[in-house]
């Protein structure tokens, strides 16, 4: 932040009244409330209730500011602060330092000098002071001392910075005190007493291979038809050990963490219900109950096992709590025109506040059923049902009103993260709203997109139709989204510094916004409009900014953020050499570690070394994790050309960054570095050899699969275009229709009518080209009088000529007997001769309803049906029947279909 | 009744082009009988025959009656093709014959029966006898197969049927070719290619078919092959072109013109790069490779103990709010997909925005260009831009510059995929190719997909069948990645039910 640049907000202000002018008006329009006296003192932390009223000042009649810097002093830090329920009944009253007093602007000015760091106003006398430490502070008016620290840090910036520049904030490292590493429990050295205990403890039954097995081998083991990894439920005690092992789904330290037990207590990842639980009983119970038994299995496996130190073979730094680290957020944000702000710093309760330096803080009052919202560490707030909302009171909302309406322009900055990409509505983000749809403006979700509303002369008061986003612009994940509004530029909305929409339809001004709306996040007002997720951050500007201020708040990004120094001189010989990380808390599971740097903080680094550091992993309460290690092929050497100065500035390892999981929360957990090589020293890393998984002697018992099974679409219509001797072009157009009637895989049990119906119109098609075609009909049946009447051409009784339809038909179908005999695993031809004319081998009439006696006797011309069967009407005859030559080359169609479309052709 | 049936017909005949199976109008009709079911039942019993079977169709598949009066000569014999559908024959013994064998075989095989001449020569493999002539099984392929096995010999003539290119290979491998793994999928030249490696399996290593500069085309059929259609080998199928013989070998380099460095077997085909290459990340191509030719999807083979390093910026660490998704599940594996599927950085479907996807072409492209344009610190790229989309959702993620891979695969348990091949690191898809084709994963996984097909199940995990495919994994990897023999050999193994016993 450029410290001496007092740009403040009046003079950036577009509108015509200058902001002091409209705070103080602001004030003015508020009565004398009654006002609470917090007690003086010297600095003794009190518990005084909090003091959310409004301040009241007195008109200021003393001597004018004068210098600039005083003015802005006087504008954005005096003025907020002088009123009797702030700092004025105290430091206005005569207690040093007298940076409140009303009589004397430059006075006050000096006085506020002593307690004031113009160079990080965060680090102030006074923020400190008013921070405290566990939420008990110096006579802060609010609920949380935090938020007053915020805001009196906002002040100073604003008077102080402008908070207009880029410049970064100069953050003075410091060496943390020196901390090894600390001890944890490991796996038993002896795999053989490690699988004794996976396997007996606390009973067989109990053990964590005994609830593995028995409850989760239909997927973790390697041989399941569903193998999911980790196979940790293989009956081999050894194989399942070794993969539990690699895995490390069980957390020695604390059992209630592990993997095997958060899955099931908190995931209800496919629970089962334990002996004595009511199968019936809720999820949470039956997954509470086997979480249980998880966790009893885990903790018998720990029980006994030894704490160890760090493994000293390691190259290991020492190491840091976040606690340790070096805070490094704050930023350079572009917040000169921010007249809200929520840093959801507070971490508990069930007010947010608004930490912007304009009154009235317009903070924000969390309801909902319980659990429906949550804090998230390292700053932010959770939606995680319908019922939540986080809204302020309609009076303090109409700040927005006050400080938009007329500049006609602002914008709506947050960092957010959806929950997930199917809510709707839309599900709105941020708005100004109110109960009966109305509304100012809204940020909304629906599915993959943002949507924005904003009420102008142009728009109907629900501010629509909306903006959207394209292109599946919204994600489930962290992001940066800011909506811009002006009468010109119109609605623009940037996420993650891009500007991904613009639109500049029913552009107008904000004459007809409401001023009786109220501010409300996660929600609308009826709680009809939910939207799940995360807001990390979330400022209102008066102003549309522009990308570049936009890419700047991006790049600040999100959250609390630490430098954490891991002191390396153990292996430099340098007590000032450190490997320093940025960290930050990236959600309530894990740090987020980034920008790897090799630093000396001396005022004069050595130069001149070669420092080779390669395969850094990192260490968390004296174990190397397992999962995160972005750093192992990291392989870098500090020059020795590189410079004091980039010494001093740090020399970057490595732009990558990556998430390590959280064990025992950010106040307990310890870290570390390790290393392959750091300086020459060096530890070797070897990777043990998996084993194949065993083979199970014993046969498993055999699943009914069928050893046959069904042609599919392209072998049926091949199979009957080989056995008839008909191109399958002849073909193609009926094949194209049925194609995917028929079946499409070889499993027999997956066989249905409408697969069989399809193989009957084929059968038909492909046996009505082979009797068309004279040539082809010949080569199958031989000589055979198509060309006459039935009588004719087919006899009497057994006669040869059906015999010789029925033999070609088996012969080359069913039968194949070629030189040798017929298959045995085809229909025999007794019966494909009985079902196609009624007669045995012997010529003995044994079926009269044979196919061909059906044709027969169904083409008679005087056969006299039966009535309509549907409409009961007169009876009628049947169409035209003649058993002439026409009626001959049917009759064989039908017998060649009947044989080409049975289960001869279609089973394999 | 029949006023119904003929109803329903003329409506069919009036609109050929209507797909026979329509709910709406087979609907109507069941319906209508189903008004008065019992009297209806009454009077068809006193019907004649013709009536009473064509009622039982019509309750037993009511959508086909519009099919049954399509052809009215020939309607009455369509219950007779039923009446035949139940005559399967004995059941497939154990002690079947070499005859029954022989029929097993080329039915599994080539997809359609064999004549009759042809079973008696497939017959004649099944013996030593002097007295049978068993040159035919020599010649087929089977010349280097122990006598003893006449079953491999037979599944050698049943090779050489057109059907085993035409009808079996193609669907072997069509499903291969597309995301939702139809196989109701035009020929195209990914299936032609794996169709003509298998043909030419005594001169080509199976495994070239992730890495080799081929492609298999139709050799006088027209239209030529064009990069921008499939029409090539849609004019094979539609002119029911004999593969076996209609199909000729090229390289990439003659036929689609991608230099010889950046081909890699079917991975750069044009209709592999059509299914996996479009949109997205690239990540399809390694995920389907996987799928199809190693026999696993990404989900056993998670390992979330490999370093993140190489996973891209597009993948949240923190999806939904919740980084644990990420740390349990996400990393498991990106961490090792990520810098594999790098090996595709410079591949990318092109076509039109907003026109239709088939139209498009496969485009390889190194150029060097800026990361970021409006930043120039973030350096220079040769990757696609789709490498580098959504790069802020996690913005320390990698940044993919060039097309470069490894295999961090090769330690942990992913090490029993079993990496044989020369390295593990590498630039461009045809040495990435090398390296999942040089696994033991994929040898085993083209054996169980012959498997599968001959033998119409999955291996068993009883000690036969593991020891068979054992034995045929060995095989394929000691005769030179021998696709045909693994066919010959899973024939023979299923030739008869005593695998099954």
């Amino acid at each position: 932040m450029n410290k001496m640049q007092p740009a403040n907000m009046m003079q950036n202000h577009k509108s015509n009244k200058p902001l002091a002018y409209r705070m103080l008006g602001w004030f003015g329009l508020c009565l004398l409330s009654a006002m609470v006296l917090t007690g003086c003192g010297g600095g003794a932390s009190t518990s005084a209730n909090p003091n959310t009223a409004t301040p009241v000042l007195v008109t200021y009649t003393g001597p004018a500011a004068a210098t600039d810097d005083i003015r802005a002093f006087q504008l954005n830090f005096w003025e907020n602060l002088r009123a009797e329920n702030r700092c004025g009944s105290c430091h206005g009253n005569g207690q040093d330092p007298q940076f409140a007093r009303s009589d004397d602007v430059n006075l006050a000015y000096t006085a506020a000098l002593t307690v004031v760091d113009v160079n990080q106003p965060d680090l102030s006398t006074i923020v400190s002071k008013v921070r405290g430490s566990g939420n008990i502070g110096h006579h802060c008016w609010l609920a949380s001392t935090d938020a007053c620290a915020d805001i009196i840090t906002a002040y100073i910036e604003a008077w102080v910075g402008g908070n207009n520049s880029t410049s970064s904030k100069i953050i003075q490292l410091t060496a943390p005190a020196i901390r090894e590493p600390g001890d944890s429990k490991s796996y038993p050295a002896n795999d053989a007493d490690g699988i004794t205990n996976f396997t007996t403890l606390p009973s067989a039954a109990l053990s964590l291979h005994g609830l593995l097995t028995a409850n989760c081998a239909g997927c973790h083991v390697s041989t399941s038809r569903s193998a999911q990894a980790p196979f940790f439920a293989e009956s081999d005690a050894a194989k399942a050990y070794e993969e539990l092992k690699s895995s490390q789904k069980i957390d020695l330290d604390d059992p209630s963490n592990s993997r095997l037990v958060v899955r099931l207590r908190n995931e209800f990842h496919n629970c089962w219900t334990p002996a004595g639980v009511d199968p019936n009983a809720a999820l949470d119970v039956k997954c509470g109950a086997a979480a249980d038994l998880m966790q009893a299995a885990v903790t018998a496996f720990a029980a006994n096992l030894p704490i160890d130190s760090v493994d000293n073979t390691l190259i290991y730094s020492k190491a840091l709590k976040l606690s340790d680290a070096i805070v490094a957020s704050g930023g350079s944000r572009h917040e000169a025109n921010a007249i809200a702000l929520y840093e959801f710093k507070t971490g508990s309760g069930n007010i947010a506040y608004d930490t912007s330096p304009i009154s009235p803080a317009m903070n924000l009052t969390l309801t909902g059923d319980a659990g429906s919202y949550d804090w998230v560490r390292g700053y932010g707030i959770e939606f995680k049902n319908a019922t939540a909302k986080a809204q302020a009171s309609v009076v303090n909302s109409t700040k927005l009103y006050d400080y938009i309406k007329d500049v006609g322009e602002y914008s709506i900055e947050a960092w957010v993260v959806p929950s997930n990409v199917t809510q709707e509505g839309p599900a709105q983000i941020v708005s100004y709203t109110g109960t009966n749809g109305d509304t100012n403006f809204t940020v909304g979700q629906s599915l993959y997109e943002y949507d924005v509303l904003n009420r102008t002369g142009a728009t109907g008061a629900d501010g629509g139709p909306a903006t959207q986003t394209q292109n599946e612009t919204l994600q489930a994940t962290l992001q940066h989204v800011v909506v811009t509004i002006d009468p010109v530029g119109g609605r623009k909305v940037y996420v993650d510094g891009q500007l991904k929409e613009t639109d500049t339809a029913n552009l107008g001004n904000l004459t007809n916004w409401n001023a009786n709306y109220a501010f409300v996040l996660g929600n609308n007002q009826g709680r009809s409009r939910p939207w799940a997720g995360k807001i990390r951050m979330l400022a209102i500007h008066n102003r549309a900014l522009t990308p570049e201020q936009i890419q700047q708040n991006f790049d600040v990004g999100v959250g609390e953020k630490y430098l954490m120094l891991f002191n390396v001189s153990a292996y430099t010989g340098n007590n000032d050499d450190y490997v320093m990380f940025e960290v930050s808390e990236f959600d309530n599971y894990s740090y987020l570690f980034t920008k790897p740097t090799f630093i000396n903080l001396a005022a004069t680094p050595v130069t001149g070394r070669s420092i080779h550091i390669k395969g850094m992993r990192i260490g968390v309460n004296g174990k190397e994790v397992s999962v995160g290690q972005a750093y192992r092929n990291m392989d870098q050497t500090i020059s020795p050309s590189a410079t004091s100065d980039e010494l001093k500035a740090g020399i970057l390892l490595s732009s990558l960054g990556t998430i390590i999981a959280s064990q025992k929360g950010s106040e307990n957990d310890e870290f570390f570095l390790t290393f392959e090589d750091f300086n020459g020293n060096m530890h070797a890393y070897t990777e043990a050899t998996p084993t194949a998984p065993p083979v199970d002697p014993t046969l498993p018992t055999r699943p009914q699969v069928s050893d046959i099974g069904v042609k599919t679409f392209d072998e049926i219509n091949n199979s009957m275009a080989k056995m008839t001797g008909v191109s399958p072009l002849v073909t193609m157009t009926e094949y194209n229709v049925l194609k995917q009637q028929f079946p499409s895989v070889e499993n027999i049990n997956g066989f249905l009518s409408a697969h069989q119906m399809a193989i009957a119109q084929l059968s038909i098609a492909y046996c009505d080209a082979l009797v068309e075609d004279s040539t082809l009909r010949t080569n199958f049946f031989g000589a055979f009088s198509f060309n006459s009447a039935v009588d004719s051409a087919f006899g009497s009784g057994d006669s040869a000529q059906k015999n010789q339809i029925v033999d070609a038909l088996f012969n080359k179908m069913i039968g194949l007997p070629g030189t040798g005999t017929a298959l045995s695993s085809a229909p025999d031809k007794l019966s494909v001769k009985t079902e196609l004319t009624g007669y045995n081998l012997s010529g003995t009439k044994v079926n009269t309803e044979s196919l061909f006696d059906r044709l027969y006797n169904g083409c008679q011309t005087n056969i006299k049906l039966d009535p309509d069967p549907i409409s009961g009407g007169p009876a009628f005859r049947s169409p035209l029947c003649v058993q002439d030559a026409t009626r001959t080359k049917a009759m064989v169609k039908a017998m060649c279909s009947a044989t080409l479309g049975s289960a001869a052709m279609l089973v394999q | 009744m029949i006023q119904v049936l003929q109803s329903a017909g003329r409506k069919y005949k009036s609109n050929k082009k209507t797909r026979l199976i329509k709910k709406s109008t087979s609907k109507a009709a069941d319906t209508r009988i189903s008004k008065t079911p019992d009297v209806h039942m009454m009077r068809v019993r006193r019907g004649t025959k013709n009536s009473i079977d064509q009622y039982r169709m019509l309750r037993m598949f009511p959508m086909s009656n519009k099919m049954i009066l399509r052809k009215s000569p020939i309607q009455k014999t369509f219950m007779s093709v039923m009446a035949l559908v139940l005559l399967a024959g004995t059941p497939f013994s154990v002690h079947a014959g070499p005859r029954e064998q022989a029929k097993r075989i080329y039915d599994r095989l080539a997809g359609v029966p064999p004549t009759e001449a042809v079973l008696d020569s497939m017959e004649k493999c099944f013996s030593a006898s002097p007295s049978y002539d068993i040159s035919a099984c020599n010649s087929a392929g089977g010349n280097g197969i122990n006598v003893a096995d006449g079953a491999m010999k037979a599944a050698y003539i049943a090779m050489q049927d057109s059907g085993f290119y035409n009808v079996t290979l193609k669907n072997f491998t069509a499903s291969w070719t597309n995301e939702e793994q139809s196989v109701f999928v035009p020929l195209n030249d990914y299936t032609a290619t794996v169709i003509g490696m298998i043909r030419d399996s005594d001169t080509v290593d199976f495994r070239e078919v992730l890495s080799g500069n081929i492609i298999y085309i139709g050799q006088s059929t027209t239209p030529a092959y064009n990069n921008d259609n499939n029409l090539h080998y849609e004019a094979m199928e539609n002119n029911n072109a004999d593969l076996k013989t209609e199909l000729v070998q090229r390289t990439q380099t003659q036929v689609t013109g991608l230099a010889d460095p950046a081909t890699a077997g079917v991975m750069t085909t044009r209709a592999a790069a059509r299914a996996f290459f479009v949109d997205g990340t690239n990540r399809a191509m390694f995920r389907f490779t996987l799928i199809n030719h190693l026999c696993t999807d990404l989900e056993p083979i998670k390992d979330v103990t490999r370093p993140p390093d190489r996973i891209r910026q597009d993948v949240s660490r923190s999806p939904g709010g919740d980084s644990r998704i990420f740390m349990n599940s996400c990393v498991g594996c990106h961490s090792g997909m990520d810098p594999l599927a790098q090996a595709f950085a410079y591949y990318e479907w092109s076509y039109p925005m907003g026109g239709d996807p088939d139209s498009g072409h496969l485009v390889y492209d190194s150029t060097e260009r800026p990361v970021d344009a409006n930043d120039p610190s973030k350096g220079l790229t040769r990757a696609q831009p789709k490498y580098l989309i959504n790069s802020t959702s996690f913005p320390y993620g990698y940044i993919t510059r060039d097309d470069s891979w490894t295999n961090y695969w090769r330690n942990g348990p992913n090490a029993l995929l079993g990496w044989n091949g020369p390295q593990s690191s590498g630039a461009g898809a045809k040495t990435m190719g090398q390296e999942l084709a040089n696994t033991d994963a994929f040898a085993s996984c083209q054996v169980k997909k012959v498997f599968r097909t001959v033998c119409l199940r999955d291996p068993l995990s009883n000690v036969a069948d593991r020891s068979q495919i054992d034995t045929m994994v060995s095989s394929f990897k000691t005769n030179g990645y021998n696709m045909k023999r693994v066919f010959a050999e899973a024939a023979s193994y299923c030739k008869d039910g005593a695998a099954y016993q």
